[in-house]
């Protein structure tokens, strides 16, 4: 059987030369120039009807998932998600362009996983576990239809995904309870290092004047997805090293509890000083814009003090 | 066609994966009305000395019936509150993790370790979790556990598993959350506490047992 290679074009027509076979060196007109491109488009097309469908299937979960985001104000990062993922597709179209589609069977077993991960978590009743898969489900559909060289290009566009799903609730409940307990150690500590007289009892922080109760919403652990989201989109933005984007990602999450612990230590000093007033001021009514603040202007300050390291450092 | 037959295999994959959870029987209400409403008035000695305040254990409000009363032995007292959770393949009827002890004004949630003989004193002790909650001057103790039949989960994950095994090969989705409460302010009421919890337990989860056999 001839398999036949395109050398070079010709006008409207397509000259290709026989890969194998006796005719070594025959040349012949092979295909019309909108036939070619219809024809090396038909992978693409077939990897966005796949995708759509796939979309089309978790359309009820992403619908379900969009109005806990606008629920709960500590998940309304995730209706950014998508358009960061797109975003991030969407800077790799040049790269893509020149990608050859050779999907891989390897992305077979990939699907399989993901679509037994939605079942059991719709039958299940846990939607973490359904809405885990989709991303999952879109890299196996990239690689069985575009291929590994293809997923190399997608695969952190579709992983910026999982940003948008919300951590179950029983993990965050105690993960939240937890960072309570290390923030009011820690708050009561600063304070009276700063020598503020207070009394930490559990998450009650008791000072001469009132006692402050470090509550579910003045942790920073439900806003970690956000934070981490924010790190990895901001990693993202220009040209670094991979050293430095993993750098950037992970510290988003240190550096937003950073910023709420400094958050709850001045909303403590302001307290003690000035009152009950005190809690009614921007950063501590507004806490969730003044942690995401804090952590983009610390993220600012160590992506300037990385650069500095890499452009130092010898090629 | 390579690609052809990529696109086919994965949109059967989708239409198989869409086919079986349209197609999957609904999940069955509570059969054989688990008689929670038939919880015994009297534990051994214990007897019913009217209802539970909403600060000591607070009402679920996800649950579909549920049954709190206080228990008096003598100048003991303990709060029992049996809650049942059907169809919770939809989660916001689950039982929510939140409900299980007062959290609000709670200074300090502080974990104990709690065993109860529930199959009797021949089968040996069953860990439950247990915590004693701080609020201001008074302490407070709960223990609670997720039971299904005669099933007993202390562990939120594995009664989550347990769970979604019922739902998907069973097609159920009930089970009972069990909280009994007792003062624990001070060292003797602590350790009274704890020896009424682990008298307790074991005949709340008998007459549990006894109604909701599958």
């Amino acid at each position: 059987m001839t398999e036949l290679v395109v050398r070079e074009k010709v006008g409207d027509g397509v000259v290709a030369e026989p890969q194998s076979g006796n005719g070594a060196g025959v040349r012949e007109k092979v295909a019309d120039g909108p036939a070619l491109r219809v024809a090396h488009r038909l992978p693409w097309l077939a990897l966005a009807v796949a995708v759509a469908a796939a979309l089309g299937l978790y359309a009820p979960l992403v619908v379900g998932m969009a109005a806990e985001w606008a629920e709960f104000p500590s998940l309304s990062h995730g209706f950014a998600v998508p358009l960061i993922s797109a975003y991030l597709l969407w800077r790799q179209r040049h790269v893509l362009a020149e990608t050859p589609l050779e999907g891989s069977l390897a992305g077979l077993p990939v699907i399989a996983f993901g679509l037994s991960m939605l079942v059991i978590g719709s039958l299940g009743g846990e939607s973490f576990v359904a809405r885990l898969s989709l991303p999952i489900v879109l890299l196996g559909t990239v690689i069985f239809l575009g291929g590994t060289s293809v997923a190399r290009h997608t695969w952190l566009a579709i992983a910026y995904l999982l940003f948008m799903i919300p951590l179950p609730y029983v993990t965050l409940k105690v993960l939240t309870y937890q960072s309570r307990l290390f923030d009011a150690g820690l708050t009561a500590a600063a304070l009276g290092w700063l020598g503020v007289p207070i009394l930490r009892d559990g998450v009650l922080l008791h000072l001469p004047n009132m006692t402050l109760e470090v509550a579910d919403e003045c942790s920073s652990v439900p806003a970690i997805a956000a934070l981490l989201a924010l790190g990895a989109a901001y990693a993202q933005m220009q040209a670094r090293p991979a050293w430095s984007r993993v750098a950037l990602t992970l510290a988003a999450a240190p550096l937003g509890l950073l910023s709420n612990l400094v958050r709850l230590i001045l909303t403590s000093l302001s307290a003690y000083y000035f009152g009950p007033i005190a809690l009614n001021n921007v950063i501590h009514k507004f806490n969730g814009t003044s942690v995401f603040l804090a952590t983009v202007l610390l993220l600012v300050a160590l992506d300037a003090l990385l650069t500095r390291v890499w452009r130092k450092a010898p090629p | 066609m390579r690609v052809g037959w990529r696109l086919g295999v994965t949109l059967i994959l989708f239409a198989g994966a869409a086919i079986v959870l349209q197609m999957a029987p609904s999940v069955r209400g509570a059969e054989n009305s688990v008689s929670v409403l038939a919880f015994p008035p009297t534990l051994g000695a214990w007897s019913e000395g009217g209802n539970v305040p909403e600060e000591t254990l607070p009402s679920d409000p996800n649950e579909t019936l549920s049954v709190r009363r206080t228990y008096r032995h003598g100048r003991q007292v303990a709060w029992v509150s049996v809650g049942l959770f059907v169809g919770q393949n939809d989660e916001a009827r689950q039982a929510s993790v939140n409900k299980i002890y007062p959290q609000r004004g709670v200074n300090l949630i502080e974990p104990v370790s709690f065993a109860a003989p529930l199959g009797g004193p021949s089968v040996g002790t069953t860990a439950l979790p247990a915590v004693v909650l701080h609020q201001d001057s008074r302490r407070l103790l709960v223990v609670y556990w997720h039971q299904m039949g005669n099933r007993v989960f202390g562990n939120e994950y594995r009664f989550r598993l347990a769970l979604m095994r019922d739902m998907i090969f069973a097609r159920r989705a009930e089970s009972i959350l069990v909280r009994i409460a007792t003062p624990a302010s001070t060292d003797v009421e602590m350790a009274d506490g704890l020896a009424a919890a682990a008298g307790l337990a074991p005949t709340v989860y008998a007459a549990l047992g006894r109604e909701t056999v599958r």
